[in-house]
């Protein structure tokens, strides 16, 4: 069995929001000052459903796989530390600003390039951009089923079996491997690693491929978007007293208040 | 010259983070549980051994992960910048590091898996009534007696020895008058014993003190205490320079103590100060009066960040003990003077509601204060660098 997880490295996500900068003229986020992106986070859940794949089964093997600058080598050091075997990096200026598109065919390329790869696991979405359709896209590229919003991943003989999760209830799906699967945060906190770990990780080597190692280049790698405008909206805030000498009244009038405004 | 941290510094510290943020919840109730009521935090000394903390300064061949001190420095600052307490991991892992610079392999293979697995708890027996600061006068005398040593004497202010599983404890085994009539060097006759608290002989009263975590502050009385020979850490006689060897480790850890005191007294400090508003809708934190005192404290921080980091690495890197205690000895009395200094604003900055049990601020000075003469007071470290950097004779 052999897993990749697909991370993403994100703006941390922790930040006060007043630290959050776009520059609108170049439509772009301004990464904070001082403060180190991280994995995003559902991507780190995928790693964590790899581990605990890789916990019932210790002949699993977990490829730990990012596309992005130099410095995604460290939420590869991050998979790689909660137990993850190898790490891959796609890095490459063809692979700066791509849409979800664009960053589907280098990943699903780099995934063929790898072989023999069993189960793709990925977060529902990159807590960046929130589009969430990468892991279907990759899917599509690969020709293998999909199953998104995983809160229980489990292997037996060829087949995936995925809890997922709906806007009210639960389903049970089964796939064939070779699959895609997204997680969700309902799968449960990742683990930290230790720092035994952490000083094993150091030791494992990272792979990097260039877009000439996956034979790919900036003309394949098309926009399939244009991004028209980026800013940060403005969110007006006011307080409104409910007028009313006991708390029925009160309430009435808040209800009077809601439905006028048509939220009710 | 490269001030970057590298990535297992900053993995590590993100898994301190992350552990300790699914105990945020229960801060208030371990504030109370150590401060006012002075017991030990077993769940959370665990989960630090988990984490594999006391591994920092252990090589893999007993079974640590040898990150390093500035690993586990940066591990206690962080464990302090977030609210929680190191508590006696201090003085455990600068005894680990005593341990494996002058332990026999014997001790070292019966001593530090327990240490590594959370169930040893080590703690430091140095000071008597009448040998604080100055060591070369402690009167506790142990004389060896076939295959044990019998141990006689006393010391004081000893933390945690009612959860210790061995203490760590320098007692002569040559006399102050047998040295002088031997006309031998004032550092000769000391040695280090790991003693089991439990021992026939041994006798113990609290010292009640505030701003002690968790633990008590003891009084032992040894009375005749047998102790094993194999449990001789060192050379007999020698034990100066062993016990310099957890020492630098100590102070270095003192420094990322303040360090993280200071970041959680600014980090409250500022907070505070952008939501609270005294005069029409301005938060106090406009006020260059309040934001001045922050700004020193923060400059300050980040300069016995430096310092600290400095120490830490240049133990890390073997370099010579003289010098890693010059740079340890320096930061820890600017960090100390600096975690005072930042606890200080922030209780000015917070007012009346900064003594307010709820926000820990007042414990915390207790904390840093604490740390401003222990475990190696200002005076002191100004003597050391006053003599050993600057040159200048000795008067006393």
């Amino acid at each position: 069995m052999h897993i990749v997880v697909l991370v993403k490295q994100v703006p941390d996500w922790d930040i006060p929001p007043s630290s959050f900068k776009v520059d609108e003229a170049a439509k772009k986020v301004v990464p904070p000052q001082g403060v180190a992106p991280v994995t995003s986070q559902f991507d780190a859940i995928a790693a964590e459903a790899a581990m605990r794949i890789k916990d019932a089964d210790a002949t699993t093997k977990v490829t730990i796989m990012s596309m992005g600058a130099a410095t995604a080598r460290d939420v590869i050091k991050q998979g790689l530390a909660m137990g993850a075997d190898e790490g891959v990096l796609l890095t490459d200026a063809a692979f700066d600003d791509l849409d979800s598109y664009g960053a589907a065919t280098v990943l699903s390329t780099a995934v063929k390039k790898l072989g023999d790869v069993d189960l793709v696991l990925t977060g529902r979405q990159a807590v960046d951009w929130d589009s969430g359709v990468t892991p279907t896209l990759i899917a599509g590229m690969l020709g293998a089923p999909v199953i998104t919003f995983g809160k229980r991943v489990a292997v037996a003989g060829g087949t995936v079996t995925v809890e997922r999760v709906l806007p009210d209830s639960l389903e049970t799906v089964e796939a064939s491997l070779p699959a895609v699967v997204s997680v969700s945060n309902e799968l449960g906190e990742p683990r930290y690693p230790k720092l035994p770990q952490i000083m094993a990780a150091g030791k494992k080597q990272v792979t990097t491929w260039a877009a000439g190692d996956l034979g790919l280049d900036a003309g394949t790698l098309g926009q399939k978007l244009t991004l028209e405008a980026l800013y940060v909206p403005v969110v007006d805030t006011k307080v409104e007293i409910m007028a009313g000498d006991t708390p029925e009244e009160q309430a009435m009038a808040l209800a009077k208040r809601l439905q006028d405004a048509k939220l009710i | 010259m490269d001030f970057q941290l590298s990535e297992e510094h900053n993995m590590m510290r993100a898994s301190v983070k992350q552990m300790l943020s699914t105990y945020e919840h229960r801060k208030k109730e371990w504030r109370e549980m150590t401060h006012r009521d002075h017991n030990f935090n077993y769940e959370l000394w665990n989960e630090f051994a988990n984490l594999g903390l006391f591994g920092c300064l252990v090589p893999e061949e007993y079974g640590g992960n040898n990150s390093g001190l500035l690993a586990l420095t940066l591990a206690f600052e962080d464990i302090c910048a977030l609210g929680f307490s190191p508590s006696l991991m201090l003085v455990t892992c600068m005894d680990t590091a005593c341990i494996l610079k002058n332990g026999s392999e014997e001790m070292k293979r019966r001593i530090i898996p327990g240490v590594l697995s959370g169930k040893t708890i080590l703690v430091f027996a140095v000071t008597e009534p009448n040998a604080g600061s100055n060591t070369f006068r402690i009167e506790t005398v142990a004389k060896r007696n076939g295959d044990s040593y019998v141990m006689n004497g006393q010391k004081t202010f000893i933390t945690g020895v009612e959860v210790a599983d061995y203490m760590l404890v320098v007692a002569r085994t040559t006399t102050r008058d047998e040295v002088v009539a031997k006309n031998l060097p004032k550092s000769h006759g000391l040695s280090l014993f790991l003693v089991d608290p439990k021992s026939k002989g041994m006798t113990k009263t609290p010292i009640p003190t505030v701003a002690t975590e968790g633990v008590y502050q003891w009084q032992l009385f040894f009375d005749n205490v047998e102790i094993p020979a194999e449990n001789l850490v060192g050379v007999e006689d020698q034990g100066v320079m062993a016990m310099f060897t957890s020492l630098n480790p100590e102070r270095i850890l003192v420094g990322g103590i303040c360090c993280g005191m200071a970041e959680q007294a600014i980090t409250m400090a500022v907070n505070y100060a952008k939501e609270r508003r005294v005069f029409k809708d301005t938060p106090i934190g406009a006020y260059q009066g309040v934001q001045h005192p922050l700004a020193e404290a923060k400059i300050h921080l980040e300069a016995s960040r430096l310092m600290t980091y400095r120490a830490a690495w240049a133990f890390d890197q073997n370099l010579n003990p003289g010098i890693v205690g010059n740079y340890a000895n320096q930061a820890k009395l600017l960090a100390a003077d600096t975690a005072l200094e930042a606890v200080d604003a922030s209780l000015e900055t917070h007012g009346g509601i900064g003594f307010a049990e709820e926000t820990g601020l007042a414990q915390l000075w207790n904390g840093a204060r604490v740390l401003k003469t222990a475990p190696l007071n200002r005076e002191m470290i100004l003597n050391y660098v006053a003599e050993q950097d600057l040159g200048l004779p000795r008067s006393y």
